[in-house]
């Protein structure tokens, strides 16, 4: 009887762990085919990403002004396409953004009578 | 030698002394803060052109290409001299424009209090001495002569008893080093006075607003703007 009991429990040990097993395969199945679409999708359709800097001025004084735009795009082309596309945008919106100083909130000037000598 | 010819000499050596009575001191300068992303870096030289009264300064950049942590790939093109700032050194007032082109800076606040210490070096052969201080945000170590005894020196760095040939923060950010020193006729005069002017604090507030519009601006998805929240100063605090 005993060593029924203990073949018994030997049986259901190895079939928990094989129940266990095939969860993680189908864990690991789903997994791979996500990761598949993933490569799928970058392969025909690859995103890049580009920086570009600008500045005007003179470095670290109150008149330096420096823009870093970063910017990524999709091609359906090719992985060069899609970053030649994103450093042609960031160049772009670095001269653009360097123009954005011209118009920011204007500061409240020094009243003239406080300005000796001008 | 004729009467003539030494009154001509004499004539002559007067001349180039009372013209020539500014010094002009070159310094090599560079700024790389790369503590996190909104820091800056370049490189280039800074001429000052200083008397015991006034000074004005030329900035130009040079050809480098460099890679800095954090920060990332950085390509600068040479430059010429271009005029950077005027001090009135009698009235402690510092002059320079601003990223905003309708200003011009007008900082009468930024005395630096220095704390002398005994330690001294030769700079292109003159005897310096060290001090220190700290000055909106970062500490620094520069090395004056008082066998120059004018109260000068780049950028704000200035109000010691002699020229300042070194400056250096301690961060390791920002340095100046006089690489050369001559003595010029140019004369001195301010060249920002057709604009309004903003104080140091205005021009911190207008940066402020400046820095938040550019971060969070976004034109479109999929693409970031970083702009600096400091330069040698720092002017964003919070």
């Amino acid at each position: 009887m005993k060593k029924i009991l203990i073949l018994v429990i030997v049986l259901l040990a190895i079939d928990s762990r094989a129940n266990n097993l095939d969860k993680k395969e189908i864990e690991l199945n789903k997994i791979s085919k996500e990761f598949f679409v993933e490569a799928q999708k970058d392969f025909f359709n690859p995103v890049a990403c580009c920086t570009r800097r600008g500045s005007t001025g003179t470095y670290g004084h109150s008149d330096y002004n420096q823009v870093t735009i970063t910017t990524c795009e999709t091609s359906t082309i090719s992985y060069q396409d899609a970053y030649s596309r994103a450093c042609a945008k960031a160049e772009t919106m670095v001269t653009r953004a360097l123009q954005i100083a011209a118009i920011t909130n204007e500061p409240t000037p020094i009243p003239p009578s406080s300005q000796p000598g001008q | 030698m004729s009467i003539k010819n030494i009154f001509c000499g004499y004539f002559f050596l007067v001349s180039v002394f009372a013209v020539a009575q500014n010094l002009a001191i070159e310094y090599k300068y560079s700024i790389v803060d790369n503590k996190d992303e909104y820091g800056l870096a370049g490189f280039g030289y800074n001429k000052l052109i200083t008397n015991n009264k006034e000074s004005i300064s030329y900035s130009k950049s040079i050809d480098t290409l460099f890679t800095v942590d954090v920060l990332g790939d950085f390509s600068q093109t040479a430059s010429n001299y271009a005029i950077s700032e005027y001090k009135n050194l009698s009235e402690k007032i510092y002059y320079s424009k601003t990223l905003f082109p309708n200003y011009l800076l007008k900082d009468d606040s930024y005395t630096i209090n220095w704390t002398l210490v005994n330690q001294y070096k030769d700079i292109l052969g003159y005897k310096c001495q060290k001090a220190t201080s700290d000055f909106r945000g970062r500490s620094y170590e520069a090395y004056f002569t008082t066998e120059i005894p004018i109260r000068n020196g780049p950028y704000k760095f200035d109000g010691l008893p002699g020229l300042v040939l070194e400056v250096n923060s301690t961060d390791g950010a920002v340095s100046y080093k006089a690489v050369n020193i001559t003595e010029v006729s140019q004369q001195i005069e301010n060249p920002f006075t057709n604009l309004q002017y903003i104080s140091w604090e205005q021009f911190k507030k207008a940066y402020n607003d400046y820095f938040h519009r550019m971060i969070n601006y976004m034109p479109e998805e999929n693409m970031s703007i970083i702009v600096p929240n400091r330069g040698i100063e720092y002017y964003i605090t919070d």
